[in-house]
């Protein structure tokens, strides 16, 4: 009987032909390649497993890594010895989330997902997300405890879908010392379009022909592309009707809003050319003009509330109260985002998955990621040999205990003027409108929608009417076919 | 009896062919699996309504009839395709010439030379496109600063509807350091006896560059020439990075429309009829190619 010769041995055998090596190495190759087509694929063979209960079962969480998460993490595997995480990233995810979506429909999705609330809607009618509404139930959990938006951005036919984890709405900054400068009351921000049309052009600076400071540019952040929307709604626009079936973005409001951005920058902004000049410097940059001190008034978000507090130079404030339109004078006006867990619906480990996802929203996780925050904002400002002690807003939770935690613990010791510019960002959540409601079942056309016609009409490729109903047409067909396949189905 | 125990159950040929498809199988395994399979899914794909999520459902030639009579997109992503791939590629062709022109001159130092302009063209693009965006930004961009050094100011080069294109041919451009190697080996290949013969007939420069040097690089500017036609159809990574289809769908290529329906707007079967169209217009595109040849490519053993 042949016996097998270790590979030393076969290397040091002499007479060996090349035909017979060939030989030999093909059949090992062939061999390999036929056991390996044989052994399952190791996290379907993980999740088939039924582990015992003592020992840790690993989920896989596509989160963003980073060291704020994997410091929270570490936490949560000490609080939970019988739960490892195996952290990946989402991938780009705001108006889409391809990666995920591919994972899911191969039942190769993560057990737990982070999920902007831009698309949700439209996934969650296509079943991308597992209903946990009979998790909420067996745990008591109740979504009064939650804020009121979120959950309704999250609800798709009565279901939720998902936990809500952190919210944001649109806000207004200005430049207190610019004011100052210009002779404006640097306590009171504009509060309709008006105000900012006599506002701006006392706060642009010129040098010989060339604008080095604006006043105000509607184009603000740089590379952001949904705009449009809080112009329009600043007007009375809203995207759709209260069905969801007819999208209303080609509706006077919505014109007269892109006419009003298109007007403000051919005024008070040297025309398209020199103000996307201008704005082009910063897209994609840690630092935007605002935080530079290059622009006097911005329509941004309420995270970089905290974040401008890296800059000593800056003496800024701000409101969640947006600055309306004539007709809309005296209008609480804002829309609301923000990121969510959700669970895959393919996954077998469930119940991991949601405690994974009621951690995570709970006051131990505000505590945790709070701990983090600050020793990673403690570290940035002895980088960059900042003054003073650092101002830590983080990012406020949805769950209201959660909230209470941060406002307790870190929101109360924030100086004054950070503490009341986070007072007003809550209460502008109040009145807020979910972006979930917003975009609805067709949710990445209108994203783009919204980009395609501020684009077009800003570089005066089509006149602001032709600029919307080209967007409105590409949404509404979208959102036709997506409730026909709905109904269908 | 004595015959059949002797002789081998295989012949060496037989055996050697068996070897040589034990060692072919693990390829052709992986080709069948992840090229032709899919390809042929995809064409299947076409004629189906598919989201991914959802079961695919057939609907027979609607996504292609869709797509010639109901898409304006289709028609205006082809046409911002087909101005990159015919400004780009006549570029790229020259510009890779004209650098093997230079780097094929005995000059001290002339490794240094070769290796600086091939360096861009293996730099990871996605890298070499954010360090574009830099260069092109309008403001303080490399560009723009240099042209105003000298009085001129520069376009707002990927905020522009005129320009965006245009800057990314000259990011693209960057890039040519692969097939100008190519043309340099070709140069190099080009036997010195006849370049000496035309001298002895009393050919200048020119016309050695013109009757030797170019019949005898035709082959190789005719593979340049449809290896760049095939890639610049698909252009993508740098419209994706750079300008995501923008200012105004200026730069939305094929491609990157493509991706936008499959993976953004989860259509995948029409995203797949369109990829189809795109290997049909494409493959019709390299014969006629091959068809044009004969008139202008210089094949030495041929004419032997």
């Amino acid at each position: 009987m042949k016996k097998f010769s270790s590979a030393a041995e076969t290397g040091t055998r002499e007479g060996i032909s090349r035909r017979g090596f060939l030989k030999n190495s093909a059949a090992v190759a062939g061999l390999a390649l036929a056991a390996s087509a044989c052994v399952p694929a190791g996290p379907e063979a993980a999740g088939d497993m039924a582990a015992p209960s003592e020992e840790p079962v690993d989920i896989q969480i596509w989160w963003r890594i980073n060291p704020t998460t994997e410091g929270v993490l570490q936490v949560f595997q000490e609080q939970h010895p019988v739960i490892t995480v195996s952290l990946g990233d989402l991938g780009e995810a705001v108006y889409g989330t391809p990666k995920y979506v591919t994972a899911v429909a191969a039942g190769k999705g993560p057990d737990v997902s982070y999920q902007n609330r831009h698309t949700f809607r439209q996934f969650a009618s296509r079943n991308l997300y597992r209903p946990i509404e009979d998790l909420l139930e067996r745990d008591n959990l109740d979504k009064g405890n939650f804020m009121a938006g979120p959950i309704a951005d999250l609800t798709w036919q009565g279901t939720l879908y998902g936990l809500p984890h952190t919210a944001g709405t649109r806000y207004f900054f200005w430049n207190r010392t610019h004011f100052e400068e210009a002779g404006l009351d640097p306590d009171v921000g504009p509060e309709t379009w008006d105000d900012i049309m006599e506002m701006a052009p006392q706060l642009n600076k010129v040098e010989g022909d060339r604008i080095v400071r604006y006043g105000f540019l509607p184009h603000f952040p740089p590379g952001l592309s949904d705009q449009l929307l809080i112009y329009a709604m600043e007007n009375g626009g809203f995207s759709q009707s209260e069905d969801g079936r007819t999208n209303l973005i080609n509706t006077d409001p919505w014109v007269e809003a892109l006419e009003w951005c298109v007007n403000m920058i051919d005024e008070f902004g040297g025309g398209n050319a020199a103000a996307s000049s201008f704005m082009e410097g910063f897209a994609g940059q840690p630092v935007d003009p605002f935080a530079q001190g290059q622009v006097s008034m911005s329509s941004y978000g309420n995270w970089m509330i905290g974040r401008y507090a890296r800059f000593p130079d800056l003496d800024y404030d701000g409101t969640g109260q947006m600055p309306v339109s004539a007709s809309m004078e005296g209008a609480q006006v804002n829309w609301s985002c923000g990121w969510t867990f959700v669970i895959d619906p393919n996954t077998e480990l469930v119940e991991q998955g949601w405690e994974f996802l009621q951690w995570v929203i709970s006051e131990e996780y505000v505590r945790a990621a709070g701990t983090v925050g600050l020793a990673l904002e403690k570290a940035e400002w002895e980088r960059q040999q900042l003054p003073g002690e650092p101002i830590f807003a983080p990012t406020p939770p949805v769950y209201q205990p959660a909230m209470q935690v941060m406002l307790d613990e870190y929101y109360s010791v924030l100086p004054e003027r950070q503490k009341i510019m986070m007072e007003r960002y809550l209460d502008s959540e109040t009145f807020a409108v979910g972006c979930g409601e917003i975009a609805g079942l067709a949710a990445a056309e209108l994203w783009i929608g919204f980009k395609n016609a501020w684009e077009s009409a800003l570089t005066k490729k089509l006149t602001p009417q032709e600029a919307l109903d080209a967007s409105h047409a590409d949404v509404q067909k979208a959102l036709d076919e997506a409730w026909e396949n709905l109904e269908s189905s | 009896m004595t015959n059949a125990r002797s002789k081998p159950r295989f012949t060496n040929a037989a055996r050697e062919a068996v070897t040589c498809y034990l060692f072919l199988l693990p390829w052709a395994i992986g080709f069948l699996a992840f090229v032709i399979g899919p390809v042929a899914a995809s064409f299947v794909l076409g004629f189906m309504d598919y989201e991914i999520v959802t079961p695919a459902r057939w609907v027979g030639l609607s996504n292609y009839i869709e797509l010639f009579t109901d898409d304006q997109r289709f028609g205006m992503s082809m046409g911002n395709t087909l101005y990159y791939v015919l400004v780009f590629v006549p570029l790229h062709v020259l510009v890779a010439t004209l650098l093997a022109l230079l780097l094929n001159q005995k000059t001290r130092g002339i490794a240094v030379y070769r290796t600086l302009f091939y360096v861009p063209s293996i730099v990871p693009i996605v890298a070499g496109a954010i360090l574009w965006v830099w260069i092109l930004q309008p403001e303080w961009g490399l560009i723009n600063s240099t042209l105003r050094s000298v009085g001129i100011e520069g376009p707002l080069w990927l905020a522009s509807l005129t320009w965006s294109k245009p800057a990314l041919i000259l990011m693209a451009l960057w890039g040519s350091g692969a097939a100008m190697i190519i043309v340099l080996a070709g140069l190099q290949g080009v036997p010195q006896h006849l370049y000496e013969a035309a001298e002895i007939d009393g050919a200048n420069r020119l016309q050695r560059f013109q009757h030797v040097t170019v019949p005898m690089l035709s082959p190789t500017l005719f593979f340049i020439l449809v290896l760049s036609v095939i890639a610049s159809f698909q252009v993508f990574t740098t419209a994706y990075v750079m300008t995501g289809g923008g200012p105004a769908e200026s730069t939305l290529f094929y491609m990157l429309y493509l991706y936008r329906r499959a993976f953004v707007l989860l259509d995948m079967g029409y995203a797949a009829s369109m990829a189809w169209i795109l290997f049909v217009a494409v493959l019709a595109l390299t014969l006629v190619q091959f068809k044009l040849a004969s008139r202008w490519v210089y094949y030495e053993a041929e004419q032997s």
